[in-house]
């Protein structure tokens, strides 16, 4: 089979560099957890990579693991400490060696009142879109960004769709709507 | 209507249903696609299913000089203002068919981002639902969008 992720025994040098990574593997792909406060080498890391430089950035995408079911429930107590957990988003990068056809996928987690992480637009200026989503869906501001703003919602929209505690009807209209069974008269 | 009393090749009629006649048959349309319907909607203005055999072929780039707003896809909300600045845009007597579970009411989605259905920003004549709908329910809404325009008031 054809080799497409960099996997444990590739990344020897990784792990000497960074002990405290946590390495797993799913479908014979692997994720590397790191804290988010080791974003900045890590970036290094993979960028510079002697062997896999890993010059292309595929992806960034989050994922909110606040329970799914606040949104309904908003006046439940005892939650607003998961608002505000440190943990609460998952941050994933994807990164690919165009060279050596290598992938690797890293993750770290955000959280906290804003959440806020190093941005990756000095090593990979593909991130200027993709961290621009990742702030439009679930808030989670990237420090160093050159112009952070929302790129797919209106400038309007308030709050982060994304985020489990957004409401799932959050509709957000920008005309007065029409009540078609009212008025759908001559104009 | 046909009468002895007139000689010779002359046929009286209502102003409103003669004015309703030529109208319904020369339907400009323009086309404000928007999803996978809009991909549906080229095989019906093509020559397969072929528009022109019901008077409504002109597809037209700006909406002044259109008669009819075909809504061809989901409406967001980020798009909705467009749309109605289209319709503001085009000159009377108009007319708005939409197309699609979508553009009717918004299909299957119900969420933060997704109008539901056209006519909440503006009035529609003929709905056609479908998923997508297919090329003869299109025709069909067309027909029976004449059929309504040959029917109705005509405002001069």
């Amino acid at each position: 089979m054809a080799k497409y992720w960099l996997l444990k025994d590739d990344l020897k040098d990784f792990f000497k560099q960074f002990p405290h990574a946590e390495y797993s593997e799913q479908f014979d792909q692997p994720n590397i957890r790191i804290p988010n406060a080791d974003l900045k080498k890590i970036f290094d890391f993979f960028k510079n990579h002697e062997k896999y430089p890993m010059d292309m950035l595929l992806d960034i995408t989050a994922v909110d693991y606040l329970t799914s079911d606040y949104a309904e429930r908003p006046n439940v107590t005892g939650r607003e400490e998961d608002l505000y957990s440190d943990t609460r988003f998952d941050l994933i990068y994807h990164f690919y060696s165009v060279e050596t056809n290598r992938r690797v996928r890293v993750l770290t987690t955000c959280g906290g009142e804003h959440p806020e992480v190093i941005s990756s637009y000095e090593w990979w200026q593909a991130a200027h879109y993709l961290e621009r989503e990742v702030w439009d869906m679930f808030g989670i501001k990237f420090t160093g960004h050159p112009d952070l703003r929302r790129v797919l919602l209106y400038e309007e929209f308030e709050g982060f769709p994304l985020r489990k505690d957004y409401p799932t009807l959050g509709e957000q209209p920008r005309l007065s709507l029409r009540n078609p069974e009212q008025d759908n008269g001559r104009s | 209507m046909s009468n002895e009393n007139i000689p010779g090749n002359i046929v009286t009629t209502k102003l409103d249903k003669f004015i309703g006649w030529a109208r319904s048959y020369s339907l400009w349309q323009y086309v404000f696609g928007t999803a996978c319907c809009a991909m549906e909607f080229m095989s019906v203005s093509a020559s397969h299913y072929d528009t022109d055999r019901f008077g409504a072929a002109m597809p037209r780039y700006s909406p002044r000089q259109a008669d009819m707003l075909m809504v061809v896809g989901t409406i967001t909300h980020k798009n909705a203002p467009v749309l109605r600045r289209v319709w503001e845009q085009m000159a009377d007597p108009k007319y708005v068919v939409a197309v699609g579970a979508c553009a009717v009411s918004g299909g299957f989605y119900r969420n933060y981002a997704t109008l539901q259905g056209c006519d909440r920003v503006i009035p529609v004549d003929v709905y056609i639902p479908g998923c997508p709908p297919r090329p003869e329910m299109i025709l069909d809404g067309i027909m029976a969008l004449q059929e309504k325009i040959r029917n109705s008031k005509q405002y001069l």
